[in-house]
């Protein structure tokens, strides 16, 4: 029995997502606030939600073992 | 850990103490609802549980007093980076992605009671089963010693009294109310406390962040007050290179640790089936974003608002939120109640899951191997003198290092607890992974893991030592599978 998320696919999908949510690209200096939160917290944060949909979605299909 | 709060009146304390009996009462039902007096009754509670149970006591157990209380300082102390927490907490479902399903579905299949028998299912090899149940107790015994102290301190820190020992007696009665639903009712005492514990947790989050709002501000209010404040402005700015580093770390350790906490390990094999399980992970991925992302905004109303806390101290920041809230009237006061047996709530679930998977241990991985004829309802036995034996330990323990900050050991656990994951994780996709290479690379794993951590540091150049040891460990267990010539039989998932 194969894995059901063994694919390159969802990993690359992962791998993208992590190098996005985490802000070590955003310039040092910057200020900007969203609603007085940091812009780059709202990124990271709206980051963590795609990745959360992205999860749940996986998990929508049905496991092999379901269907034994 | 409350030193800062006003004492509780009697009505308060009769509040807290009638939580704490319907815990009890909820382990009776749970020992009037046992089934049969075997391993699989008492630690998986039978035939497994449906979706509210599992869902909320995966929740009562991965969210523990550390999230209320180390997650609100460790963002009072750095700032906004502690947005880190929810993308490690969210990493933790990811991460079941590679191992929920195969895992799962074999322990049903084969009747699994702990993580060692999947490994002893999948290597047969007993050295590599023996070491990972030792890792595995090692670390949730430091752990549940962690959470003894905490109730003690929490506990401590309300009461007016001063003829007493208030934060000795709190330890005793409070792992006391513990081991006896627990060894009463096995996991389902311990999943259907959990579902009050987890109900009473989600409150208190709920409750504390519409509290902040209303009495502190918004995040505006904060980030100006924090702007005005010596050094403030760091503490919004985005994270340089090296803290960008700790945090890709804490994603994979805490990610890939968590996953393999054993109690966790175990409520996979006690789902009733695999959709139920499947749509308990589904919700599991958004909980982050309500537990971990509300540590944060509070702490950072915490440094905002009440400025000056330095190191270990700032830990209590939450106690200091809550003391105001609690001079605001007697509506504060009754709120902080409720808020603080959320925080007992939050440490007992963690704390009476860790010490029935350590006694899951104990009877079925190591009694049982030193008797190997041992009936089913002897080794239930077994397990729970185990749960009575180590609460006096560790209880002892509690008391007499009062005085000490938390065990160092206790930021270990991870460490310790990722170099299982080639077992767990290659192992049910590979068949070619072989017992004696992953034995090898676990002892090489913790070696590194263990020496980088207390001869040079938990966190060389911003990574956590246990990563460190994670690619040695693995490039032993697969080079070494690949070499070795082929003579075990080997059983994926």
């Amino acid at each position: 029995m194969k894995g059901p998320y063994l694919s390159l696919k969802v990993w690359g999908v992962y791998a993208v997502l992590l190098l996005a949510v985490v802000p070590w690209y955003w310039p040092a200096d910057d200020e900007t606030r969203w609603g007085g939160v940091p812009a780059w917290v709202v990124v990271a944060l709206a980051g963590s939600v795609v990745v959360s949909l992205y999860t749940a979605w996986l998990l929508r299909r049905p496991w092999p073992s379901e269907e034994e | 850990m409350n030193e800062g709060l006003l004492p509780f009146g009697p009505g308060a304390w009769a509040f807290i103490a009638l939580y704490l009996c319907s815990l009890l009462l909820v382990g009776w039902w749970g020992y009037r609802a046992r089934r049969e007096d075997s391993m699989k009754d008492f630690y998986l509670a039978g035939g497994g549980f449906g979706f509210i149970v599992l869902l909320l006591t995966l929740y009562a157990t991965q969210y523990s007093g550390n999230t209320l209380f180390a997650f609100t300082g460790k963002t009072y102390r750095i700032g906004y980076a502690w947005t880190m927490s929810v993308h490690f907490m969210t990493a933790v479902i990811v991460f079941y992605l590679l191992l929920a399903p195969k895992l799962q579905a074999r322990a049903r299949s084969r009747g699994f009671i702990t993580p060692a028998d999947y490994l002893h299912d999948r290597f047969a090899y007993t050295p590599l089963s023996v070491l990972a149940s030792v890792v595995m107790i090692v670390a949730l015994a430091n752990y549940l010693l962690a959470q003894l102290m905490a109730m003690g301190r929490a506990v401590e820190g309300l009461s007016a009294n001063t003829e007493v020992d208030v934060y000795l007696w709190a330890v005793i009665a409070l792992a006391l109310i513990m081991v006896i639903y627990e060894t009463l009712g096995g996991l389902r005492a311990v999943a259907w406390t959990d579902v009050l514990q987890g109900v009473v947790l989600m409150l208190g989050f709920v409750i504390l962040s519409v509290l902040v709002f209303v009495y502190f501000g918004g995040p505006e209010t904060s980030a100006l007050k924090i702007l005005a404040q010596e050094g403030g402005g760091e503490k919004l700015q985005p994270p340089g290179w090296a803290m960008s580093r700790e945090w890709f770390s804490y994603i994979f350790m805490v990610g890939i640790g968590a996953a393999l906490y054993p109690q966790a390990i175990q409520r996979l094999y006690a789902a009733r089936s695999p959709a139920v399980l499947r749509r308990s992970l589904q919700v599991m991925a958004f909980l982050p974003l309500t537990a971990s992302l509300i540590a944060v905004f509070i702490g950072i109303t915490a440094l905002a608002h009440f400025p000056g806390l330095e190191g270990a101290d700032a830990d209590r920041v939450l106690t200091v939120i809550f003391r105001d809230i609690q001079a605001q009237g007697s509506v504060g006061y009754w709120l902080v109640v409720v808020l603080f047996a959320a925080v007992l709530a939050a440490i007992m679930s963690t704390a009476d899951s860790a010490l029935l998977s350590i006694s899951s241990m104990f009877s079925s991985d190591l009694y049982r191997r030193a008797a190997p004829g041992a009936s089913e309802k002897s080794l239930t036995r077994v397990g729970k003198a185990s749960s009575w034996a180590l609460i006096i330990v560790l209880v002892v323990l509690a008391i007499a290092l009062r005085h000490t900050t938390l065990l160092k050991l206790l930021d270990r656990k991870f460490d310790l607890l990722v170099q299982l994951s080639p077992a767990f994780f290659l192992g049910l996709h590979w068949s070619g992974l072989r017992p004696r290479p992953v034995f090898a690379g676990l002892v090489a794993g913790l070696a590194i893991a263990l020496g980088l951590a207390f001869g040079v540091s938990g966190k060389p150049w911003g990574i956590h030592a246990g990563l460190y040891g994670l690619p040695v460990n693995l490039v032993i267990a697969v080079g070494g599978s690949l070499l070795a010539p082929k003579e075990q039989p080997a059983a994926p998932g």
